[in-house]
């Protein structure tokens, strides 16, 4: 299998307190990857460090097998983030949000005379493929939270992406929503996408994950485990859940 | 009201602010740089001083200073988010301390006109400032027309901007630079004191009734061309100079906005239940 990144002993602090220690892993083509671990476990300053949003210490990261070459140029990792950017002052329409993403110096050429209609017509397929084109021309800051999050999909999409990162898609989203986009990220897996899924509530995404690493380990190294899903309790079905509290040490380390 | 020269060429010089300044000021009051503007005035007016103590062109050596310092403001916020908001302060009033006192140094043509760059007077604009701002909005409005999209970007989401690979230093300091540039060329008509006022006031009027961020930008630069053609209008028939009037135009379209907005949705409410 060939990896999108290969992670080699990357350390990184935030604001001068170690959270991430000696982490190495790669992450492989269409696989589908849960980041799991209590609050402040590094997950989210994982992803930032790989996305080169929080400077790391120490290590190397390799995007796409290609050492020295920023993996933007690929155009083809988006972040889905938790919530929207700040508080909207401005605004912006769901459309015009979504667009935002197309507008990349790699292809803004190409987006500059690229039809308008064709342009139009990408943040429509990826508006329906999330099942929101029916807000299109809403203010973003008027959707219910739900459709804020399946809007950050959507503009992940049609940014053309094909490794997605997840930051905790399902909390606080209602079972209802939580389902439409455990819908939307089966497709994209589907599709051969790579996901990375930042997850709290592990039940639910269960279905999804072929690979689940935990972080959150205090000594020599941050990753306390790492392989199928099956060796985490919490990614089991309901009925064994209970089980939990008796297995090792894997599920005592989550947050569940 | 227009047919003398010097109104003619105020018109002019208006008409470029008026819709020039909003359409930054859209994407500084969506990056929450609400008061950058007015902070690039402040340094701006160091310029000033500058070109009153050595001969220089006001417009031109303003110019130089504001963009210096935009640049300067946009690397002292990247470097340090915690003392980015004080050593921003300093330079602020130090702009503005080193402006006065420059032009008093100068002598009595310095201090007394003053007056006109911080509030702006229909009478200054010359036939050289005309060309320079006409050759400075021409390139600001190609490198807008350019990056339009990199600017949104940042304004919408800074992370997802570099994810996309966008450079979001570069594009910020661009859009700072435009700012000051922005700033210089409504000095003469707006004044320094009160030309960010038309960067922000027309954004946050259109905003109440906008649902979009490009029909923000439409209605903010026909507010900011009315205000800045009508605050001209006033400042010819009144003694009171074009910048405050202007600005007290555009305020005005805001409190009717934001008025009527609010009745709206008190009567939407009230049909609800």
């Amino acid at each position: 299998m060939t990896s999108i990144v290969d992670v080699h002993h990357l350390e990184v602090s935030v604001e001068g307190t170690k959270v991430l220690r000696n982490v190495s892993l790669a992450i492989e083509r269409g696989t589908c990857t849960a980041l799991l671990g209590a609050n402040g476990s590094g997950k989210t300053t994982f992803v930032r460090a790989l996305l080169g949003l929080q400077p790391a210490d120490d290590g190397q990261i390799i995007w796409f097998n290609e050492p020295g070459v920023r993996y933007q140029s690929h155009n083809r990792v988006a972040l889905v983030p938790q919530l929207l950017p700040g508080v909207v002052s401005v605004p912006i329409s769901v459309h015009e949000f979504v667009a935002s993403s197309m507008s990349t110096p790699n292809h803004r050429w190409l987006w500059r005379y690229t039809a308008r209609k064709t342009r139009a017509a990408r943040v429509r397929a990826a508006l329906q493929d999330v099942d929101l084109e029916a807000k299109e021309y809403r203010r973003i800051d008027a959707l219910s939270g739900g459709e804020q999050r399946r809007a950050l999909l959507a503009r992940a999409i049609a940014s053309g992406a094909d490794v997605f990162f997840f930051d905790e898609p399902l909390a606080g989203v209602d079972l209802l929503h939580q389902e439409r986009l455990v819908v939307a990220m089966q497709q994209l897996i589907a599709n051969g996408a790579t996901v990375v899924i930042v997850a709290h509530e592990l039940e639910a995404i269960a279905g999804l994950v072929t690979r689940a690493v935990v972080l959150g380990g205090t000594g020599e190294c941050s990753v306390l485990y790492d392989g199928g899903p099956e060796g985490i309790p919490g990614l089991r079905s309901h009925e064994d859940h209970h089980l939990h509290e008796h297995t090792g040490d894997a599920g005592r380390l989550l947050d569940i | 009201m227009f047919n003398a020269d010097f109104m003619q060429r105020a018109l002019i010089a208006a008409m470029i602010v008026g819709a020039m300044a909003p359409l930054i000021g859209v994407f500084l009051v969506q990056r929450r740089l609400a008061l950058l503007g007015d902070g690039m005035g402040h340094i701006a007016l160091t310029g000033v001083g500058i070109s009153f103590l050595t001969g220089t062109g006001p417009v031109a050596t303003a110019l130089v200073v504001a963009v210096a310092g935009a640049v300067l403001i946009e690397v002292i916020r990247t470097r340090s988010r915690a003392a980015g908001d004080l050593a921003l302060a300093l330079l602020f009033y130090g702009g503005i301390a080193g402006g006065v006192l420059l032009a008093s140094l100068a002598g009595g043509r310095g201090s007394t006109s003053l007056n006109a760059y911080l509030f702006g007077s229909i009478s200054t604009v010359t036939h050289t400032d005309l060309y320079i701002l006409g050759g400075t909005t021409a390139v600001s409005a190609l490198v807008m027309l350019v990056f339009a999209p990199e600017f949104l970007s940042i304004s919408i989401d800074s992370d997802n901007a570099v994810i996309a690979g966008i450079r979001v230093r570069v594009i910020g300091t661009l859009l700072a630079a435009l700012a000051a540039v922005t700033v210089v060329v409504g000095m003469r008509v707006v004044g320094l004191l009160l030309v960010s006022a038309i960067m922000i006031v027309p954004v946050a009027a259109a905003q109440q009734w906008a649902d979009s961020f490009r029909t923000t930008a439409i209605a903010a630069v026909v507010i900011g061309l009315a205000a800045t053609v009508s605050g001209l209008a006033v400042s010819s028939y009144t003694p009171v100079p074009p910048g405050p009037a202007s600005v007290l135009f555009a305020l005005g379209v805001f409190i009717v906005a934001a008025l009527t907005r609010t009745a709206m949705r008190a009567i939407r409410q009230r049909g609800r239940i």
